[in-house]
């Protein structure tokens, strides 16, 4: 019979305590950092992290935990993620905004760069192909550029259009 | 977006972004266009100079290792004039070092995989030879020592009855050996502590002789000129035995 899988409990700012394997919650480097320190304690503090955002973290470690990471190929090369990444991973992240920057948030507090990736490049997909105005629309972005400010931008990137 | 997600990973999503994509991203806002300042400046130097500065970089880092220490401070000083502020710099700079590393650590990952490879080829080899089939239960023991490794390491206390031909004087020579001993003679005297000429230990024997060099005039003889081997003795015995009759 299989030995029990060796379990930690993260705590999210609500104080929800969330169970994930400590082979999956050791994609956070944070969590590896707190559970070395503190090996008597099991229970992991984030309290930048909101419970909904933690469990689905939590889907994601607990996904990736004997799996393969894959590496995102810079830059992308297409903005559908289901080209560029697997197929799970692409549903993982077609999440509404607000939950996609909780996800990046943290990512990057946990410290886990493979979804810190995946999630940064889901935001760049969306991008793509879009021109400023499409992309502050789409985000929510206002513009604070004094009109010298943009000329100067414009002039500077110029090459780069061109190329 | 803007407001929601920190500076650092902005520049992080910027690094995802093609260099036609990135003028529309740093157009959007003030915190845009410095998020995408990094990624310029990496584009600028990688494509506008002509230069693929992630192999410059990882064939710097192999300089480096081989005594030149200066590249690493030369990238340093050609960013410095791109680049505003030596921060930046440094941290361009440990881009490149990160992408050169990541290069050099597949470099070794398919070296190791090819070696890999190879090894199990030649186990496959050696157990085709034993006549059996599974690699890691027909390793010939001849082709890794003894034939068990059980903490029992006398000498012929498990040779194997599919050694490769040629090896029964060796058999003879541990057998002997093994009864001499169990004889409680003197091991010091008369014990036989090299195989004959012609067996594989002798030829290491030999070949580390050669290698170490030519013996000094002072030192003993090589130890089968010094000791004659149990049958040798058993030979001499009779002879004046035969003589004192």
């Amino acid at each position: 019979m299989a030995a029990a899988e060796e379990m930690i409990v993260l705590v999210s700012q609500e104080s929800e305590r969330i169970e994930v394997s400590k082979k999956a919650g050791a994609l956070s480097a944070l969590i590896q950092t707190m559970t070395e320190d503190n090996e008597d304690d099991e229970e992991v503090p984030l309290l930048d992290v909101k419970a909904p955002t933690l469990r689905k973290i939590v889907e994601y470690m607990e996904h990736y935990k004997d799996a393969k990471l894959p590496e995102i190929e810079k830059p992308l090369r297409s903005s559908k993620m289901e080209q560029v990444v697997p197929e799970w991973d692409a549903k993982f992240v077609d999440a509404p905004q607000e939950t996609l920057f909780e996800l990046i948030l943290g990512a990057n507090y946990m410290d886990i760069k493979p979804l810190l990736d995946l999630t940064c490049a889901k935001v760049a997909s969306m991008i793509k192909g879009k021109t400023p105005e499409e992309i502050r629309k789409l985000f929510n972005i206002e513009n604070d550029f004094t009109p010298e400010e943009e000329a100067q931008v414009r002039d500077e990137n110029k090459w780069a259009e061109e190329t | 977006m803007d407001e929601a997600i920190p500076a650092a990973c902005l520049v992080h999503v910027a690094t995802f972004l093609d260099l036609r994509d990135l003028p529309a991203f740093a157009l959007v806002s003030r915190r845009l266009r410095d998020a995408a300042r990094h990624e310029f400046v990496f584009e600028t130097l990688a494509r506008g100079m002509g230069l693929t500065l992630v192999s410059a970089a990882a064939s710097r880092g192999s300089r480096e290792s081989q005594g030149d220490g200066d590249g690493s401070r030369q990238w340093f000083e050609l960013l410095r004039h791109v680049v505003p502020s030596r921060r930046e710099a440094r941290l361009i700079l440990n881009r490149f070092e990160r992408e050169a590393m990541r290069l050099q650590l597949r470099r070794r990952q398919a070296q190791l995989a090819h070696r890999a490879e190879l090894r199990r080829r030649r186990l496959r080899r050696l157990a085709r030879l034993s006549g059996s089939t599974s690699p890691a239960a027909s390793t010939p023991p001849w082709a890794t020592g003894f034939a068990d490794d059980t903490g029992d390491r006398r000498l012929g206390a498990a040779w194997p009855s599919h050694r490769p031909p040629g090896d029964a004087i060796v058999d003879e020579e541990a057998s002997l050996l093994i009864r001499h001993r169990a004889s409680g003679c003197d091991s010091s005297s008369s014990i036989p502590t090299s195989a004959p000429v012609g067996t594989d230990r002798s030829l290491r024997s030999s070949a580390s002789s050669h290698r170490s060099g030519s013996r000094s005039p002072s030192a003993p003889p090589p130890a089968r000129h010094r000791r004659a081997s149990p049958l040798a003795t058993c030979g001499a015995i009779w002879r004046i035995a035969a003589a004192g009759r």
